[in-house]
């Protein structure tokens, strides 16, 4: 028998595990944030940086020279050009 | 009816000048510009509801292989002021929920947009796909509505 007590510390163990996956998992923030003002290619997936670069053109030869054909091309925020729209 | 709900993105602002870091929120799909055979890469863009048509960096327009300066040109205002953008017809992807959209619209592309690296999903093509956009930005969240 399962009991509904059993069954709680289950879904919190479950739960543990799952936040401590998620927490190993960078954001696309935190993956870009030590390039600030450069072209950053990330894998396909968003889970890792590729290459890095001052340019759109030279960040993407870098990351299909090191295999990753469909990149992420994001540039890293910085002071002068920081916010998307603004 | 189905609906697609999507979360904003969140994003980390830096200092500048008298503003302090922070953290902003939009509403950001990852788009490709699908262009001959050529493989593609994508980058972020904006759904941009006052946005006329989309808008991508020219850069990024001419990384796809396409000849910018030889599309048709037309002198538009907006936030960053005016500027000549060049008009091509394009084939463009957006990811939803791991899932590849693909629409056909006629999109300017701008130089001024160069620095941001990030492109405008506007009305004319991407809004066009949907019965309704909508955004929330108490939880933000946006919600497309299929027709």
């Amino acid at each position: 028998m399962y009991s509904n007590k059993n069954k709680s510390i289950h879904q919190i163990i479950v739960n543990m595990k799952s936040t401590l996956t998620r927490s190993k998992v960078k954001t696309v923030n935190q993956l870009i944030k030590p390039y600030p003002g450069r072209w950053v290619a990330l894998s396909q997936d968003d889970t890792y940086v590729v290459s890095v670069a001052s340019s759109p053109k030279a960040v993407l030869s870098q990351a299909r020279k090191k295999g990753e054909t469909s990149p992420h091309l994001v540039k890293s925020p910085d002071g002068s050009t920081s916010a998307i729209v603004f | 009816m189905s609906y697609t709900t999507i979360p904003y993105q969140k994003i980390q602002i830096p200092a500048r000048g008298d503003l302090p870091s922070k953290i902003v929120h939009a509403p950001i799909l990852k788009t490709a510009l699908l262009y001959k055979d050529n493989e593609p890469f994508y980058f972020d863009s904006v759904v941009d509801s006052g946005a006329d048509f989309c808008v991508f960096p020219a850069s990024l327009g001419e990384l796809a292989g396409i000849d910018i300066t030889e599309g048709r040109n037309a002198f538009t205002f907006g936030v960053g002021g005016k500027e000549t953008l060049y008009f091509h017809k394009v084939k463009v992807q957006v990811t939803i929920k791991d899932e590849p959209w693909v629409f056909e619209c006629q999109a300017g592309f701008s130089t001024k947009m160069n620095a941001r690296g990030v492109g405008f999903l506007g009305r004319d093509g991407f809004f066009d796909l949907f019965q309704e956009v909508a955004f929330n930005q108490k939880t933000k969240m946006f919600r497309l509505k299929e027709f």
